[in-house]
């Protein structure tokens, strides 16, 4: 038998169901995989192995005395910074939150411990989940386990790093604006990014709340498919969350003969993506056809202004968020003599500063309409846009970033850095689900993604066609 | 020169849910500090607002009865600022569609009637309180009133004088309280309100430069806050000075106001769409059935009391300030037209009786049966044992009939009935006025004072020869 670590998730639960192995021997491949990786990668910033080996041994009783336990109960899984976990230290990846501990699970968290996983720690990440590489948390940078001279992607750095060294099976990322996809396919790994009110935000701290979304990372489309079905629930305590009833229970035998897809012009026919990502995501387009999947290519124009409006207005939201952190009542308060302004301007950083200034102009009464109400109606417009294209097609393709992952602080202090995330806004600007799985690497040996987003609630399809098309590329992602 | 005032009022209410605005907490004054809390209305990372219903509804109550438009699709609005009483550093209020606009209110100034227009009614929440004298050199906050649902209701600069910003303060107050929506306990800071003058050349068109004060928490400040800024104000325009935009504060222990703020400085509250709350969609089936719920409203009473029933004003306004007695009083006048008395009797001796029984006793009254001075004893022993009109009287021994004019009529009449009888008796048949006697209780169903009829029949017995 391989090494535990190494098993895909669903693998590790039909080992348990079989009482093959325990949840206690699960995890203890884990924490020492853990034990050997870390030092090198920081995905972690908190680890809570003792709260965990507990959990487990309780599982494993439970096991044994034949209680009825749900398919992922006693199977380790790391969740992000930024989604509170009660009694355990909740960073955001900043200074300014380095001591807080909520008092209250996330909605999401509470998901997972009804299912009895077996929480492991929580995940490093961009500082209030701002970029786009993993280079921003306080707590160090994520290193990409593929090469660890390289960014692993932002802004759950941290859990897309842990699934591909095997330092967790599962992990719960964040998503504003590609922050679960964009690492996803830097490590070639499959990150969701969900319908925006599909899973409850209750407990996430936000960055713009009108984007922000907890979505499923794995190794595999089956295993996203399966920790999907532990976070899409109800929840009354977030208004913005619909109750609908997804099914996830049937991800097989889904065919793509005559689905239609759509290709955006603009970004396939511009030097915005480059060659080798091209290169890997049309071939990953040819086996769709040869599927029977009808390739499109249509007009949007408007992607590139959803970046903008995506900048525009969570930056907005983010000022507005943020302000709360001033150390009066918790958070990072050093001295008695701290006021506000120091405590502010020495715990932020800088890009979290950047986008607090940024988004409190666009604000400001003289602004508000050069800038945020033209934002939201262009918003409205692209909605608008995407329900007409999504009458014709069931879905639409691109890769998920324009390049692979770069040298560890290549680009800090290029601003085109944000159009590392042209390929990923326009999901999230629109609200729709949108997932992205390694369709191959480039010629530098690292992982190429391919980002596929469907209509408003239809995540359980795009789970099935993601998996469909998985099979047929049969990417290699063992654990490095 | 003379000058014209006009006022504008912002009246903050604060609505008598039964939780919180955002969160399941009670909405409740006086309990221990921090006991109402969670992480929702103390601002904790990731908490979200779940808008409370009611609250809605109240706000649209409230709309409905100022006789608003209702917003079908209103949102609201992050107002962001910094303030040690606002966990969330931003208070979700409504800038951009309020939920009620353009309505107004009716109030009487000397006899005529003024429609105070109301340009919108929007939702706040309240802060939290700071407590800074308890202990020296430490603020401390009591977050139990952070989170409670507020409307503000805003008027239009409509208000000519003093006693029209009495009439509409009272009068809003009242209507208020009509509605249910609201305590209005001012020493609980219920009801607190801004004020706005502005002071203008006689018959000028156009407004003079306005002036804010914030934040008074009594009406009675606020009168005086009004007259003492219109006085100031006139002072300086006859100096020769300018006014300027400002906020100022109302100190209403030197009882002036003193600078807070000119408008240059004032604060950009960076509103926008509170994300975390989607539209509120209100339909018209909603707004009709909070329409059935409001009650004829306490101008509308003022005027039908004083034109149909010719009650005095202070009459009127006494009854309506109680909203029981004055719908008592709508009962009675259904089923008795002494309007009056009626209204004199809730005024004074008001008790928890059906208004049939009330009626009653009135009746009694008009028909000398009882005197007009026993009716508030009578009415106490009918609610104390929960029994009828004639029962108490039974009970207080009232029910004889004393009145010897009744009495004598009642004699007269059976005296005629029976002159066979009277005649016997003046032939020395002495015991045929006992016969005479039993007629007259027959008549009066043996309500008649039997000594007074004893010694009254003998007497016009012999009056008669
Ligand atoms: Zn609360």
């Amino acid at each position: 038998m391989k090494e535990l670590y190494k098993c895909k998730g669903f693998e590790l639960a039909s080992l348990l169901k079989k009482k093959e192995v325990s949840s206690k021997e699960i995890l203890q491949s884990f924490i020492n995989q853990i034990e050997k990786k870390e030092k090198f990668l920081s995905s972690y910033i908190t680890l809570d192995l003792e709260n965990a080996l507990k959990k487990a041994e309780e599982l494993d009783i439970k096991r044994i005395k034949g209680e009825d336990l749900s398919f992922l109960a006693g199977i380790p899984v790391a969740v992000k910074d930024n989604i509170s976990t009660k009694g355990l230290l909740t960073t955001c990846g900043s200074k300014m939150l380095c001591n807080y501990i909520p008092v209250y699970d996330a909605f999401a968290v509470k998901c997972l411990k009804e299912s009895e996983m077996i929480i492991l720690g929580k995940t490093n990440m961009d500082e209030f989940a701002m970029g786009s590489t993993g280079e921003n948390s306080y707590f160090g940078v994520t290193k990409n386990p593929r090469d660890i001279k390289k960014v692993a992607g932002g802004s759950s750095s941290g859990s897309a790093a842990a699934i591909l060294s095997g330092e967790a099976p599962f992990s719960l990322g964040t998503d504003t604006g590609g922050s679960i996809r964009l690492p996803a396919s830097y490590c070639g790994i499959v990150g969701l990014k969900p319908t925006y009110g599909a899973v409850s935000r209750n407990g996430l701290i936000p960055f713009a709340s009108g984007y922000d979304v907890i979505g499923p990372m794995g190794r595999c489309v089956k295993d996203v498919s399966l920790l999907s079905q532990i976070i899409y629930k109800y929840d009354n305590k977030d208004m913005t969350c619909k109750n609908f009833n997804f099914d996830f229970s049937n991800l097989e035998n889904y065919s793509l003969k005559g689905k239609k897809i759509a290709v955006i012009k603009e970004l396939f026919n511009s030097n915005i993506i480059s060659s080798d990502v091209l290169e890997k995501v049309n071939k990953a387009l040819k086996i769709i056809e040869n599927m029977g999947g009808i390739i499109e290519e249509i007009s949007l124009p408007e992607i590139k202004d959803a970046l903008w409006v995506y900048y525009i207005i969570s930056s907005a939201q983010a000022s507005s968020n943020l302000s709360k952190y001033d150390g009066i009542r918790f958070g990072f308060h050093p001295d008695e003599d701290s006021d506000i302004e120091k405590i502010r301007t020495n715990a932020f950083g800088t890009e979290v500063k950047r986008r607090i200034i940024l988004g409190t102009y666009i604000l400001s009464s003289s602004q508000y309409e050069k800038y945020y109400q033209r934002a939201v109606n262009m918003q409205n417009q692209l909605i608008e846009k995407l329900d007409k294209i999504f009458d014709k097609f069931d879905f639409i393709i691109t890769p998920t970033s324009p390049r692979t992952a770069h040298e560890i602080s290549e680009k800090v202090n290029n601003k085109n850095i944000y159009d590392e995330d042209i390929c990923t806004v326009f999901a999230s600007v629109t609200g729709i689900p949108s997932i992205s799985l390694p369709c191959g690497v480039d010629s530098s040996d690292m992982p190429v993604g391919i980002e596929i987003s469907s209509k408003k609630f239809s995540d359980h399809i795009l789970l099935k066609m993601a998996n469909a098309l998985e099979k047929e590329i049969g990417f290699d992602n063992d654990i490095v | 020169m003379e000058y014209d005032i006009r006022i504008g009022l912002e009246v903050h209410c604060e609505l008598n849910t039964k939780s919180k605005m955002f969160c399941s907490c009670k909405n409740s004054f006086g309990d221990s500090p921090n006991e109402n809390c969670c992480p929702v209305c103390t601002g904790l990372p990731g908490a979200l607002p779940s808008l409370n219903k009611e609250a809605v509804k109240k706000a649209i109550k409230t709309g409905l009865a100022l006789n608003c438009q209702i917003n079908n699709n209103t949102y609201l609005d992050r107002k962001n600022y910094f303030y040690p009483d606002l966990p969330k550093a931003y208070q979700i209020s409504q800038f951009y569609e309020p939920i009620c606009q353009n309505g107004y209110l009716e109030i009487l100034d000397n006899d005529i009637i003024k429609k105070i227009r109301i340009k919108e009614i929007h939702f706040e929440e309240d802060a939290g309180k700071l407590i800074h004298d308890r202990y020296d050199d430490l603020t401390l906050i009591d977050y139990n009133r952070c989170g409670v649902p507020l409307i503000e209701i805003v008027t239009m600069p409509d208000i000519e004088n003093i006693n029209q910003a009495k009439e509409f303060l009272d009068g809003i107050k009242l209507l208020l309280k009509y509605i249910g929506v609201s305590e209005c306990k001012m020493e609980q800071g219920m009801l607190r309100c801004d004020v706005n003058v502005s002071v203008m050349e006689k018959g000028s068109e156009t407004l003079g430069n306005r002036l804010e004060m914030k934040n008074i928490n009594s009406f009675s400040a606020a009168i005086k806050a009004i007259e003492y800024e219109a006085k100031r104000q006139i002072e300086e325009l006859r100096k020769g000075n300018k006014i300027i935009s400002q906020t100022r504060k109302w100190d209403s222990i030197n009882e002036k106001s003193v600078l807070m703020r000119d408008k240059e400085e004032s604060a950009d509250y960076r509103f926008f769409k509170e994300p975390d709350i989607p539209f509120i969609e209100i339909d018209d089936k909603i707004i009709s059935e909070i329409k059935r719920e409001i009650p004829i409203l306490p101008f509308e009473r003022f005027l039908t009391y004083t034109k149909k029933y010719n009650l005095s004003k202070d009459d009127a306004m006494t009854l309506i300030r109680d909203k029981e007695k004055s719908d008592f009083f709508d009962k009675c006048v259904l089923i008795n037209n002494n309007y009056k008395i009626i209204s004199n009797k809730i005024i004074n001796d008001f008790a928890k009786i059906s208004p049939e029984e009330f009626c009653r006793v009135i009746d009694f009254v008009n028909e000398g049966r009882i005197s007009n001075s026993s009716v508030g004893k009578i009415f106490q022993e009918m609610e104390k044992n929960n029994i009828s009109a004639s029962d108490a009287l039974d009970n207080l021994g009232l029910n004889q009939i004393n009145d010897e004019n009744y009495i004598e009529e009642i004699i007269k009449t059976v005296l005629e009935e029976n002159e066979k009888a009277v005649e016997d008796f003046k032939n020395g048949k002495k015991n045929a006025v006992g016969f005479l006697i039993g007629q007259c209780m027959i008549k009066s169903k043996g309500k008649l004072n039997p000594q007074i009829l004893n010694s009254m029949i003998y007497k016009i017995i012999e009056k008669g020869e």
